[in-house]
């Protein structure tokens, strides 16, 4: 969006995302961590794996859609997400803050326009999301 | 240690706080032998074999490898592929991927993994699933990938923890005969942890049975079968009729054991003396029937049946002695044939002195 930032991104903006998202990652990828049989990683270092390669090749991998997943929804939350955003963004503005300040001055076509584009963007993440999540046989990346 | 020792246990012990998992283990394992560590749950042998496997670092003691100590080696640096009871294929990678994956964790390029993954999903016969997912696979399937995954590194020792325990019984069967082509073709010693006596006895040449942490005794099948070396092992193993009392000298100087339930001739065995306590062991196979008191016989016990059994061509026959001591027969079918077998009625169990088995105790 343009003009949606209009300067660098501070400390408070950064994190603001950091603390509203992670607790929704945590819970969908410790959700599928808890899935895991808890002799997969013991398996990977006595095929030869040291903690650090069994972290890449095993756990990593085995999260993969759930890390993809957790992006997507956070991705989601965090650009719907308006109030604590309004609070803490300042001279940043976000697209809903940006939004509610068209509301309350004229009524322009543009937030229809706008809505539209947020709802489809929010939709097609929040699917995708689940498309990983649900895990159709779906084989992530190990592959080099 | 002989030459031909790849591994020994010396002093072993391993504990969990307070609770002693493994007491003071002493034994050692041959180069190519396929050696069963049997037990029930809590015995301790699953964690005498994370032990070997690195998993586990004992408490005292020490585990040699090949003559080198190898406590303090993690087990990544280990050459000790464990097949785990839940198979612990890696769902994210295919069949061919899982073969491969000790090979790429040891940085073997990419042509030559390839090469060596092949030539055991041949030798699996698991080519034709290479491209699958694991989900994709039945029980057998993945019974050989999981082998094959350990095998592909060629080690000198395989660990198995109960790998069978998932699958039917008919399947069992199958792969413990794939499991011992497989040790004898290679060579490789195995090692395999299970509280099935049938899947320890059809595949081991030596077996290991533990008990409360410690070791009750270590033999080859038939050894263990015919002449149990501790009153645990024979109620272990229930293929004998149990009888408990005190050895006295019989008639004409003959060793007897004096029970509740009468006395029976017996051979003197190895450390058995007279006046000590002791447990006579007879197979249930040796233990005869007879409808009429046998004049011949010397062990005579009269019992009362109370049920039988039959699988495929052997009958078992419970009976019950006097004071309600289980007396068990087994027999063929055919032997059967003339005794009057009904629940409820008196007959005669008998066997000969020599095919008693006397443990002395204490």
């Amino acid at each position: 969006m343009p003009g949606a930032r209009r300067q660098g991104i501070s400390t408070a903006f950064a994190t603001r995302p950091l603390v509203v998202c992670a607790p929704f990652a945590m819970a969908i990828i410790r959700l599928r961590l808890s899935q895991m049989d808890p002799a997969l990683e013991p398996a990977a270092w006595n095929l030869g794996a040291s903690e650090w390669m069994a972290m890449r090749h095993v756990i990593v991998p085995f999260c993969a859609p759930a890390i993809f997943g957790a992006l997507f929804i956070t991705m989601a939350v965090s650009f719907d997400e308006f109030a604590v955003a309004w609070f803490v963004s300042g001279l940043n503005e976000t697209l809903p803050v940006k939004v509610l300040g068209f509301l309350q001055g004229q009524v322009s076509p543009r937030i229809n326009a706008i809505g539209t584009f947020v709802f489809i963007l929010s939709m097609t993440l929040v699917i995708l999301a689940q498309l990983l999540l649900s895990g159709n046989g779906e084989k992530p990346a190990d592959k080099e | 240690m002989s030459r031909d020792t790849l591994v020994s246990f010396e002093g072993v012990v391993k504990s969990f706080g307070a609770f002693v998992a493994v007491k003071k283990l002493d034994f050692e394992i041959k180069k190519g032998a396929f050696l069963a560590i049997m037990g029930s749950s809590g015995c301790g042998k699953t964690t005498t074999l994370r032990m070997l496997a690195g998993l586990e670092a004992p408490t005292e003691g020490v585990i040699r490898l090949s003559g080198k100590p190898i406590n303090d080696l993690p087990t990544w640096s280990r050459d000790t592929p464990m097949v785990w009871q839940s198979l612990a294929l890696f769902p994210f990678l295919n069949v061919r991927e899982n073969v491969e994956f000790a090979l790429k964790m040891r940085g073997v390029g990419k042509a030559e993994r390839r090469r060596r993954a092949e030539q055991w999903l041949d030798r699996m016969q698991i080519t034709e699933f290479a491209e699958r997912n694991i989900s994709q696979l039945s029980g057998g399937q993945r019974q050989r990938v999981a082998l094959a995954r350990s095998l592909v590194v060629e080690p000198e020792i395989l660990l198995l923890d109960e790998p069978l325990s998932a699958l039917d019984a008919a399947l069992k069967v199958r792969m413990q005969s794939v499991l011992k082509n497989l040790q004898r073709e290679t060579g490789i010693t195995f090692v395999y942890v299970t509280h099935s006596q049938s899947e320890a006895f059809s595949m081991a040449d030596r077996v290991v049975i533990m008990s409360r942490g410690g070791i009750e005794q270590i033999g080859t099948p038939q050894e263990i079968y015919r002449t149990p070396g501790t009153r645990f092992v024979a109620e272990f193993l229930g293929s004998s009729n149990i009888f408990q009392g005190k050895l006295v000298q019989g008639d004409g100087g003959r060793t007897a054991l004096d029970t509740p339930l009468g006395r029976f001739d017996t051979v003197a065995s190895e450390g058995a003396r007279i006046g000590g306590a002791a447990t006579l062991t007879v197979l249930d196979t040796k233990t005869h029937l007879a409808a009429e008191r046998p004049a011949h016989a010397r062990n005579v016990l009269p019992v009362r049946m109370i049920g039988e059994e039959f699988v495929g061509a052997t009958a078992t026959i419970y009976l019950e002695a006097a004071g309600g001591q289980e007396i068990r027969v087994q027999k063929g079918h055919d032997t059967l044939s003339d005794l009057p077998l009904e629940i409820g009625r008196e007959l005669f169990a008998y066997w000969e002195p020599g095919d008693g088995h006397v443990i002395a105790e204490g």
